[in-house]
This record gives C-alpha cells, structure tokens and sequence, in this order.
C-alpha cells in the first residue's frame, strides 16, 4: 500500500499516543500498520491542501482512532476483529435498516453491505472491503448508517426516475389550474412564489439547511439540532426567525418588484394562503423516501 | 406562511455547491468533527442538495438516539455570559480552552480499560462450574444402558425435538478427550463406533423420508450434547463433539454435530447473524414480546449464516456454538428466526428450508424462485417474505407451500 505523507510528518510519539488510545494490540494490528492508516486518514481529509500543525492535531485529536483500529484489524482479516464488529455493529445496521423501511427494503442493503464489508470482492487477488473508506473522522456506527442511508437514497431515486412523473399541475398545488382559476390569484400566487424563491436563495446556507430539513425533509426539531449541534430551542427560534425575515422579504418584494401597496400586498398573501386549499406534502417530496410527515408540526 | 414554506422548500431544484460529500464526510460532519472553513463549505452545498439532503434525514431516522438531548450544547439565550464579544460556543468537538481536561479524560479512559480487561468474561466458565458439570456428565455416563445399534434407524419415527442441555456439557465432554478423532458414524456400519444411545429428550431427532415436505432429502441435525455412551467409551462422547472436518452425510443417522470447544478460535467468515430477540419487524409482536427484558431468554438464542453455507446456533447468548448441517447442496446465505422455534434460512438458487422445532429438523419448502435469495423476513412459521437478486418479493402465507 502506498503511503501518502502529508506535510508535516507527524512525530513519532504522537503515532504512540494514538496508537495506545486506539487499543488496537487488541486486535494485534502493527503499529506500521495503524500509522499507514493514520496517514492515509490525513491525505483523506486534508488531500491536495497542505495543513498547517494546529489543524493536524486538531483532526488527530477528535479522530476515532479506536474505531479506527477496529476497521483496519477486520480489513486485515482479523478473526477477533470481525467477531468484535458483528457482535457490535451488525445490530445497528439491522436497526438502522429497520427503522429507515420496517417492510424489509433496506435490510436487503444492510445485507449487502455486511456482505461488502467483509470484502466478498476482490480486486489483482487482494480482498477489498468497504471498511477502507472508513477513516476515523467518525464513529464507526455513524459512518454505517451514512453508508446505509446513502445507498437507500440513491435506490429510491434511481427507482422514482423510472416511475411516471406527475402532471406539473399536479406536482405543485397553487399551480394554474386553468377551469375555475382566478387570473388574479394566479399572478398574485406567482408573484409571491417568485419573491419567495429569491428570499430564500438569498438566505445564509445553514438557515437554508434548517428550512430545508424542517419543511422538506420534515424532520423533528430535536433531529435537526442534532444534525447541526444546536439545541432544540435554538432550532426552533432560528426558524421562526428566518420564517420572519422571509415574510419581510417578500412583503418588501411585492413592494418593489411587482408595484405593491401595503394593502395590495396583504390581500395577495391572504389570497394566497386561502386558495393553497390541503396540500399533500407527501405528494410533493415524493413517496418512499421516508415516512410520512406529520400533517402540522409547526405547533411543536 | 408555513404552507408558503413548505411548498417552496418542496418543490425549489437549485444546483447545490460542488460535488455530494463521501459517506464519511456526512458522518463526520453528523458527528461534528468538521468545523471551520470546511464545515462552512459543506454546509453551502447540503443548503441545496436535496440528495444530500434526504441521506441526512435517512442517518437521522435510522439514529435511535435522534432525538436525545445533545449533551454540552445548551440554548444559545441561557449561555453564560464570558465577558467577551466574541460568546462562548459551547460546541463538543471545537477547540476549547480547558485542554487541561484531555489528559484527566485519557487517564479515567486508560482506568477504565483496565478494569474491563480484568473483569471476568462472561463467556468463562468457572472451575467449580466445570468439575461440577463434569461429575454430573460421568455420573449421567453410568446410568446410560449398552449401546444398541438398532436404537437409531433412518426409519424411526420423529420424536418430538428438544434442544439439547446447555452447551457447557458439551464443553466438558470435549475435555475429557480432546484428542480423539470421529469415525464415520453411518449406520449399520458395524466396525464403526456404534452410536450411543442417549437418554430421552437427548436422542437425536429423525425424520422419515414420508415426512419431509418436499422432494429433497433433509439431513437431521441436533444440537445434543456429547454425553457418554457406553461405560468406558467415553471417547464417545468427544467423537460426537469434535468432528473436524465433518464428513458430511446425507444418512438422517448421521446425526452430525459439531461443537467449538472453549478457545478455539471462531471461523472467520460470519455472514449474519440474527435471532428472536431482533428488535425487528419480522417479529411478531404480543403483549409478551413487546418492552421484553434485554435479559430475556430469547436473547441467548441465536443464528448465524457463515460464508461457507454452514449454519450455527447458540442458546446460551454467543458463549458456544453448535453448528447445524443441512443438505449439503443448499447453499444457505441468510435467514430469520422469529420465535425461539421458527427458524427460515434462505439462500442461492432459491433455497429456502424451514424449522419449527428450534433446529432438530429442517424441512425444505418450494423454492419461490429459481434465483438467488438476498434476504427473507418471517413473522411466524407461516408467513415468510424472500427478496430476490433481481429485485422481486415473494411472500408465503402457508409456510411455504406457495409463494406469491
């Protein structure tokens, strides 16, 4: 295996010191070996980018260097190893799998993903797991579930393309629907809907992240501070905050762009919020990527 | 303005920033180990990736602690006040100023592992345990009656199976002669070690011809200990336990089992493993089953598919295995036990083989396609689901008989 040596080499005493904290004698893998895979976890991270010292001991010192040890034993074809991880980490993917699809789908990925893990394929005679591209810089649990999510996603997107599309009338409610259509509403409607675009596009990336994880992907507030390390009261008043500079923004783009006064613009809004009449979100994200959304989380 | 919302959050396509993130990078970003510039970075493409977007609230629903309080992240208007402009951020993984605090961690860490490594292993068997499990074997030994050949035929009829005692009896039969070797055990075969007749419930399991399901012959397997059989062959009983390698029979008197003895190491290639105690939906759930105890007896009962086809069982939790051969010609890759006696085992070419009686027998079912199977799920004896290579789904509702 080649070894890629980042800028700077790391001293030999920080290599001890991971070494010891990722217990990896415990599985009897090499210290050459484990610092071959530290390597390789720098130049996976930092690649072409020359990292400064700081920046180095900062990834080394959050890296998971246990789980780290752990996934090298079992490429390596360490029996212990792979005891160690089926015992431990076959469940998640089982709960994991369960939980994303209870009908069984995705445990058909889990499968095979354990079956990729182990390395059933093989490449120039050598045995190739998945466990390479595993490199540290999470938990090992974690990064299964990335791994497990990533490809239910992309099954169920490969499968959605083959699937008849809806009409767009259909596919986003408050379209024009021609018979029975108030012209009136219809531009207010496109108005609002344009102002709206442009609002949120200009957003911070993380307000967008927050909006998009809340109304598109209807998670939870709790999930959403998860996934952005932010507690759950923070979540919740970010959003009614960005929730309120959106209604300003478009307020202010009726205004500006479409000629507006202040009664104008008000009328538009109600009118528009009357006329979206019950809107199928499932219908709107697509069935089967996930589970249905609550019809009204907005009172959490 | 939340339906406002919603739609436009809904139905918006921009091209996100760059190209979608290795499974690694949202892991690691799940678990806040990028910050900084790359963090930013990352962000700015998830903000509109909707792929990106849906894996994350994939990772989020398939994470059982989704909703659970993240420790050191408090409410951004209860933060202490530090006197600086610049408010404390009380992130987990970003750099803090108590470094001080690294060391005390890694020595309570190393305190710990060292006291895990010198707990006792739950799967060692005690001294006193084994001597005593091995009086009780030789005493058992004595009152076992001389060995008749004809005690064990193919054509006797099934008896009701039981699973054999704990495998620890096994684990001391195999102590006592660890080095004998297992002769062929066919029957009639009169120079052989005749085989020992064991005492009720611990007489193998055999199943006529007439009784098996369908066409294809089954091998009878039972996971019975190695007891003793005549006074003074207790080379007997280490034959019954230590066959390596198995001659693999199709004489339903074989009645081959194979025991791994304390320490020796495990076979490398576990497929899966799966059991009663899964917490998953081939389960049925009853009143009984659902909130059960970890401490449950159903969580000591477990399977595991290896590799090679073979299939193991062990009902004290993982301390020992017994492997469980079934025809020779199935092989077996996957499989789903829903109750402490229902086991289904799936695998290439369509095979799909069921047991009612925890294992004793096995009986092989109309294969519902002539693909390989990836997977099966099972709520009963009855109701089985098999996933197809080739993406179908076939379900039973009659334990087999038919497949739609």
């Amino acid at each position: 295996m080649r070894l890629s040596m980042p800028a700077p080499r790391l001293e030999s005493s920080v290599i001890d010191r991971l070494f010891e904290r990722s217990r990896a004698d415990d599985w009897n893998v090499p210290r050459e070996r484990f610092e071959a895979a530290i390597y390789r976890s720098l130049n996976h991270a930092f690649g072409a980018i020359n990292p400064t010292t700081s920046e180095v001991r900062e990834y080394l010192d959050d890296l998971y260097v246990e789980d780290l040890a752990l996934a090298v034993a079992c490429e390596d074809g360490s029996a212990s190893a792979w005891e160690h991880f089926m015992s431990e980490y076959q469940p998640v993917l089982r709960r994991a799998a369960e939980a994303i699809d209870p009908t069984g789908a995705a445990r058909e990925i889990a499968d095979s993903i354990h079956a990729d893990l182990y390395g059933l394929s093989e490449r120039d005679g050598a045995r190739r797991s998945l466990l390479r591209y595993f490199h540290g810089r999470s938990r090992l649990s974690t990064w299964l579930r990335a791994v497990l999510s990533q490809r239910w996603i992309d099954r169920v997107r490969s499968g959605r393309r083959t699937e008849a599309l809806p009409d767009d009338a259909e596919r986003i409610p408050g379209a024009a629907t021609g018979a029975g259509g108030n012209l009136q509403h219809d531009r207010y409607r496109a108005a609002i809907q344009d102002a709206l675009a442009k609002a949120i596009a200009a957003l911070p990336a993380r307000d967008r992240l927050r909006l998009s994880l809340y109304y598109a992907q209807g998670l939870k507030l709790a999930a959403i501070g998860k996934l952005l390390h932010e507690h759950e009261a923070t979540v919740s008043r970010q959003l009614a905050r960005t929730r309120d500079g959106l209604a300003d923004a478009v307020r202010m783009s009726l205004k500006r762009d479409h000629g507006m006064d202040d009664r104008a613009v008000e009328e538009s809004l109600q009118a528009v919020m009357d006329d979206t009449g019950s809107m199928d979100v499932n219908q709107l994200i697509g069935v089967g990527a996930r589970k249905k959304l609550p019809l009204d989380r907005s009172k959490e | 303005m939340d339906r406002l919302l919603k739609d436009a959050m809904t139905t918006r396509r921009p091209t996100p920033l760059g190209q979608c993130p290795d499974a690694e990078v949202l892991a690691a970003w799940a678990d806040g180990t990028i910050y900084g510039a790359e963090a930013d970075g990352l962000e700015a493409h998830l903000a509109d990736c909707q792929r990106c977007q849906a894996i994350l609230a994939t990772m989020s629903a398939a994470d059982p602690d989704a909703d659970a309080v993240i420790p050191n992240v408090v409410d951004e208007d209860t933060a202490p006040v530090t006197g600086s402009a610049t408010p404390v951020i009380p992130f987990p993984h970003r750099p803090s100023p108590m470094r001080w605090a690294v060391p005390l961690i890694v020595g309570s860490a190393a305190a710990s592992l060292l006291l895990y490594m010198a707990w006792p292993k739950p799967s060692a068997i005690p001294d006193d345990v084994r001597t005593s499990i091995a009086r009780a074997e030789r005493n058992k030994a004595d009152k076992i009656p001389p060995v008749a050949q004809s005690s064990v035929t193919p054509n006797a009829p099934a008896e009701t199976p039981s699973i054999g005692p704990a495998p620890k009896v096994r684990e001391a039969a195999n102590q006592q002669a660890p080095n004998q070797k297992t002769t062929s055990r066919a029957a009639g075969t009169a120079t052989a070690a005749a085989p020992p007749v064991l005492p009720e419930p611990l007489r193998p399991t055999v199943v006529a011809p007439g009784q098996i399901a369908s066409p294809s012959p089954t091998v009878v397997l039972t996971p019975t200990p190695a007891a003793t059989s005549a006074a003074g062959t207790s080379a007997s009983a280490s034959d019954l336990a230590r066959v390596a390698p198995l001659p693999i029979s199709r004489n339903a008197n074989a009645g081959l089992v194979q025991t791994r003895a304390p320490g020796e190491r495990p076979e490398l290639n576990v497929l899966m493993e799966f059991g009663p105690a899964d917490p998953i939906a081939n389960v049925t759930l009853t009143p009984t089953r659902q909130g059960a105890a970890p401490s449950s007896p159903l969580k000591n009962i477990r399977w595991r598919v290896m590799l090679s086809g073979i299939v193991e069982k062990t009902i004290d939790g993982g301390a020992t295995w017994s492997r469980i051969l079934i025809d020779p010609a199935v092989a077996i890759t996957t499989g789903a036990s829903p109750s402490n006696v229902v086991c289904w085992l799936a695998g290439k070419a369509g095979a799909v083989m069921r047991s009612t009686d925890g294992g004793n027998t096995w009986t092989r079912v109309t294969a519902p396609a002539a693909t390989d199977l990836v997977s099966i799920t099972a709520s009963d004896a009855q109701n089985a689901t098999v996933a197809t290579a080739d993406g179908r789904r076939l379900t039973t509702t009659d334990g087999g008989q038919t497949w739609h």
